[in-house]
């Protein structure tokens, strides 16, 4: 088992696999980032999404199979929140082709998590067995597939559920849970650092108000389980806005209200020190 | 808000610890193992995962040292540094851990926060909840990784890495 750390989209990357993994299948997950961000990124002059703000591009321009599944998701995330998750203003015009494409749109409330799903797929497309994906608060384990009655020490972690500390958002020394994470994703989104969010380069922890263009402030941090990052890190952002996630989804949350309460969904798979 | 902050690229400096060596035999594999041990309830079902629970605990520590290379881990005390990036720069946590038998025994994890508008930002934010919200410490709760906002799970992740490789080699 080793461990592959890099800095990718202004964040610590790292990617755990039983061994190391081969150049061209780190080149592969590079390219596979650097295609990403060349797209989506609201921070560079050069991506599609930044075109489209200018005028200069429309959302067809956007690949899709990357945009399909994320539109996807807004489609649901938005109604779920009373539109207070939003691509925003103007994105879902754009996106039909309506009108000037002026629309800025803004995938951060998922679009780490989807990266990290992507990573996952380059791995899995390369032959890679089993791999964690951990994308600095956005969280994937995919276990061994073959890891069924045989030798379970020889595969360690990928054969099992990895437990995972719920760090406290306001002393990382301390955990408010734990949950176990076997071919699932765990995202943790929190406003109270939004200094960190600038770090990473992506509004994922900056959960503005799409209605009222303010910061939100009756919830400081959520976790979200999902079978893939995409819906967990959406889901996260989209419980600073609602507990009223669609079933559908299949996302199990804990959330840290502003006054200091713990919050969970009832199927939450495990423990909170309330 | 956005205008105000810095650029990503401004945090793009390399750390001063990567790239590391690639080949590192993890403990996670014997460690997790143990850690689950540690584990005081049952393991919940995942959602779709459709995955079985994981096998009784206590069968795997004797089981250890007769697992292929990289599971093989020596009894002791163990330190290492992680790093990660704040806003300010690196900023690091010391991670010691304690094996005994294959398993983890003890782990303390030491923060070496420099940056005071940092420390301020965090304390602003504890006396808004931390009373009501008080948690666990994570160097009792044996846990494979850690999910935050901070980023010091990132330290404290990569220290455990580092770890993994002391005490297998």
């Amino acid at each position: 088992m080793v461990s592959w750390r890099f800095e990718a989209i202004g964040a610590p990357w790292e990617i755990e696999t039983e061994n190391a993994l081969p150049q061209a299948v780190r080149d592969a997950v590079s390219d596979r980032i650097a295609a990403y961000d060349l797209a989506w990124s609201r921070f560079r002059a050069d991506s599609v999404v930044t075109a489209i703000g200018r005028g200069e591009a429309s959302a067809e321009d956007l690949p899709p199979e990357e945009r399909e599944p994320l539109f996807a998701l807004y489609d649901v995330l938005g109604p779920a929140t009373g539109g207070r998750l939003s691509l925003g203003a103007g994105a879902a015009l754009a996106r039909l082709g309506y009108g000037p494409p002026s629309a800025a749109i803004d995938v951060g409330a998922a679009g780490k998590g989807h990266l990290v799903d992507l990573v996952g797929d380059v791995l899995d497309a390369h032959g890679v067995d089993a791999w964690i994906v951990d994308a600095s608060g956005d969280l994937r384990h995919r276990g061994r597939r073959d890891a069924g009655d045989g030798d379970r020490d020889a595969v360690g972690a990928f054969s099992r559920p990895i437990r995972v500390a719920l760090e406290h958002p306001g002393d990382p020394s301390r955990a408010v849970g734990v949950v176990e994470l076997g071919d699932a994703a765990l995202c943790a989104s929190a406003v109270n650092r939004r200094r960190w969010i600038a770090l990473d380069g992506t509004p994922v922890h900056h959960v503005v108000d799409a209605l009222t263009g303010l910061p939100t402030s009756d919830i400081v941090a959520t976790w979200a389980l999902a079978r893939t990052a995409l819906v967990a890190d959406g889901a996260a952002t989209a419980l600073f806005f609602t507990a009223g996630l669609p079933a559908a989804l299949g996302v199990e949350w804990v959330r840290i209200t502003s006054d200091g309460r713990i919050q969970r969904s009832e199927q939450w798979p495990g423990e909170v020190y309330a | 808000m956005n205008g105000s902050m810095p650029t990503p690229a401004a945090f793009s400096a390399p750390r001063a610890r990567l790239p590391r060596a690639a080949a590192l035999p993890l403990l996670g594999l014997t460690l997790i193992g143990g850690l689950a041990g540690c584990a005081s309830t049952p393991a919940p079902a995942e959602p779709g995962t459709g995955s079985s629970a994981p096998e009784p605990p206590a069968a795997e520590s004797p089981t250890a040292p007769e697992a292929p290379a990289g599971s093989a881990f020596a009894d002791g005390t163990y330190t290492a540094d992680g790093d990660y990036f704040a806003p300010s720069g690196p900023e690091s946590v010391t991670v010691t851990v304690t094996l005994a038998d294959g398993a983890v025994a003890d782990v303390q994890v030491v923060g070496h926060a420099t940056d005071p508008q940092a420390k301020q930002h965090q304390a602003e934010f504890v006396g808004g909840i931390a009373a009501a919200v008080v948690g666990k410490p994570i160097e009792g709760l044996a846990v494979d990784r850690v999910a935050g906002s901070s980023l010091t799970g990132q330290g404290f992740n990569a220290a455990l890495d580092d770890i993994r490789a002391q005490a297998q080699g």
